[in-house]
């Protein structure tokens, strides 16, 4: 008997969905900028059709069958990994490279489910170290350990 | 210039002491990457990158060139150990090394994956040696339309031939070919897509993209999939002795390595295709050919030389396109060429015939790295063994770390690690949905350059579009890109045909 064929879950036609709209973005970016002639192509050429070539693919990604069923999954690595990049974004250069280390290292750890604060600790202190090392004098990258 | 002439130049390039120190520590940096499940050759490129800013530019590409090509020999070692992959292009060694493993015959497994690594990358770098320059001659009289056809090709290619929905993968490209122009438009002075951000008027940085999709975005993935399987047990201390084939092994060995290294070879060279479809098309064609197929599975040797030559001599192979033409064979080639850009070089054809000492140098070093893979992975087995055995959880972190300095130090500016962090959580989002990040890299190098291509043929040809089906090559090429963007399509209907005549015939 056939396989009945794969429904289309919900959130990856959305995600098409935002996928077509960003490309019906990038060409009406592309169109605020003069295309030139077909002989001498402006800086919107290019943009304006490759925004138009993603609308396109992206809808037609919407009524494509589907590959592979789509999972729930669990979101806190995300969350936590993202905070965990954000928090070293902002903090490395006004509070010091030894902050920002540790936040990054007990937020990952966290986002994979380590919670032992001597492990955390350990990891983070060998890091700081090695970033000190590595990057601070061997690469003379201008950050300072603490504020 | 002759072979020997140029042989020489290479030698002397190669055996410096900087060159030589960088070649071991690229290696032995990818045989560790390689083995270890979870970071891959693309995001160590990425991370080491922003750190070779202060080398001589022909050391920094011998010692990425040397992650690259030695990730393939660690990967599989946790494969044939472990039955765990460390790279997507030796899952398929696990399918008899593992089995040979249980056998008590993993000494055998790691001799036959080093060796056969060792030939297959070798014959790579032999056809290396000898096409790259003669491609790079037919190309320099490559006109820009050629050049756009080539490069449309490649990424057409890169798109449907690299597995998983075409379709998608060309988002994919779209979305590269986009990100690839953001910045002020060299041409116009205009600024495209930068919103008013100041640090955009360079264009997004290709490391903070980088690590953020391959990385960033693998790491989340790794964890949200937390029940991996788990390393089962350490492995036993392994005799040199044992690793040694019989003469009647060694018999049956030579065909499939020759095998893996022609199929190896010859896909590593296509822009787009890499290792991964080397190895598993080595293996089934090695299959197809065996007279005792059902052996496969279960420990044949040949299960894992063929597969093993297969991705070495496609990782070199990966070379040619991207050092004869500009074009990158491969996502880490699109790594490797920005990061010949970023300091100061120009790929394309040009690139042989105007820096012979970088070129020749490379490719010796290939060699000399390949020897010191050689060496690692036979009598340091039991080293590389143990070495792999770090828990994940310090594992993942660190390489967090990695990511956040390296992307800050791109440029002593925050405004990168945000790139990273967008493109982390935009990556994990398209493999959530089953879109392969790895063609947006292709398209991020080829873009500019594309755009220029095509500006440059219409204003040669004074606006005439038909120029490029006018032009032989650029005809041939486009044809070629054609065919490969309808052969899905024609799959998919006759798919449907299928379907409805089954259903027609039953009612």
């Amino acid at each position: 008997m056939q396989p009945a064929p794969k429904r289309r879950s919900l959130p990856h036609t959305l995600f098409c969905v935002c996928i077509a709209l960003f490309g019906a973005f990038v060409a009406y970016e592309g169109m605020q900028l003069s295309f030139g002639t077909l002989a001498r192509i402006g800086p919107g050429f290019f943009p304006a059709g490759l925004g138009l070539v993603i609308l396109l693919l992206g809808l037609l990604t919407i009524i494509e069958k589907d590959d592979a069923a789509f999972e729930r999954h669990s979101l806190r690595p995300l969350v936590l990994c993202s905070l965990a990049i954000l928090v070293f974004a902002l903090t490395v250069e006004r509070l010091g490279m030894i902050f920002a280390v540790t936040a990054v290292v007990a937020l990952s750890s966290l986002a994979h489910g380590n919670t032992s604060v001597r492990a955390i600790a350990g990891l983070a202190a060998l890091l700081c170290l090695t970033g000190y090392v590595l990057f601070i004098t061997m690469l003379r990258i201008p950050l300072n350990p603490v504020f | 210039m002759g072979l020997f002439e140029n042989i020489a130049l290479g030698i002397e390039t190669a055996f410096t002491v900087d060159a030589l120190l960088f070649c071991f520590v690229g290696v032995f940096v990818g045989t560790f990457v390689g083995a270890l499940p979870g970071i891959g050759p693309l995001v160590s490129i990425s991370v080491v990158l922003p750190l070779t800013f202060g080398l001589d530019p022909t050391v920094a590409l011998i010692m990425l060139a040397g992650i690259f090509y030695g990730s393939q020999y660690g990967g599989s070692i946790t494969s044939i150990l472990l039955n765990l992959p460390g790279t997507a292009s030796t899952a398929v060694t696990a399918l008899d090394g593992y089995p040979m493993t249980k056998e008590g015959r993993q000494g055998l497994a790691l001799f036959i994956n080093a060796v056969s690594s060792f030939i297959g990358g070798s014959l790579a770098i032999l056809l290396m040696m000898g096409f790259a320059p003669a491609l790079a001659q037919i190309a320099l009289n490559f006109h820009s339309t050629e050049y756009f056809a080539v490069m449309l090709l490649g990424l057409i290619a890169a798109s449907t031939l690299s597995g998983g929905s075409a379709l998608k993968s060309l988002v994919m490209v779209t979305l590269g070919l986009i990100l690839g122009l953001v910045g002020m438009d060299l041409n116009s002075g205009a600024m495209r897509y930068t919103f008013g951000i100041l640090e955009l008027t360079d264009g997004v940085s290709l490391i903070a993209i980088a690590m953020g999709l391959f990385g960033v975005a693998e790491i989340i993935n790794k964890m949200t999939a937390a029940s991996a399987p788990v390393a089962s047990g350490r492995p036993k201390h392994i005799p040199l002795r044992s690793m040694l084939p019989s003469r009647e092994e060694l018999g049956q060995l030579w065909a499939p390595i020759l095998r893996g290294s022609a199929i190896g070879g010859f896909v590593g060279a296509l822009p787009g295709a890499g290792p991964t479809i080397a190895s598993f098309m080595a293996y089934a064609f090695e299959k197809r050919v065996s007279k005792t197929p059902e052996r496969f599975g279960k420990g044949a040797i040949e299960g894992v030389a063929a597969p093993e030559a297969a991705n070495n001599a496609s990782v070199q192979a990966a070379f040619i396109p991207t050092l004869s033409l500009g074009i990158p064979g491969d996502v880490v080639m699109a790594v490797l060429l920005g990061a010949m850009m970023m300091h100061g070089v120009v790929p394309g054809p040009q690139f042989i015939p105007n820096e012979p000492a970088m070129f020749w140098g490379l490719v010796i070093s290939f060699w000399i790295g390949n020897v010191m893979l050689l060496i690692l992975n036979l009598p340091l087995i039991g080293i590389w063994a143990r070495l792999i055995t770090i828990p994940s959880h310090i594992l993942m972190p660190t390489i967090m770390f990695f990511i956040c300095m390296g992307s800050y130090s791109i440029n002593n500016n925050v405004f990168d690690v945000y790139v990273t962090l967008i493109f982390g959580v935009v990556g994990y989002l398209f493999m959530v949905f089953n879109f392969h990040p790895a063609p947006v890299l292709l398209g991020f190098i080829l873009g500019p350059l594309m755009e220029e291509n095509l500006r440059r043929s219409l204003v040669i040809a004074r606006g005439d579009p038909l120029v490029f089906l006018d032009r032989p090559i650029s005809l041939a090429l486009l044809s070629i890109s054609a065919l490969l963007l309808l052969l899905p399509l024609i799959k998919s209907i006759t798919n449907m045909r299928n379907g409805l005549r089954a259903k027609a015939s039953k009612s």
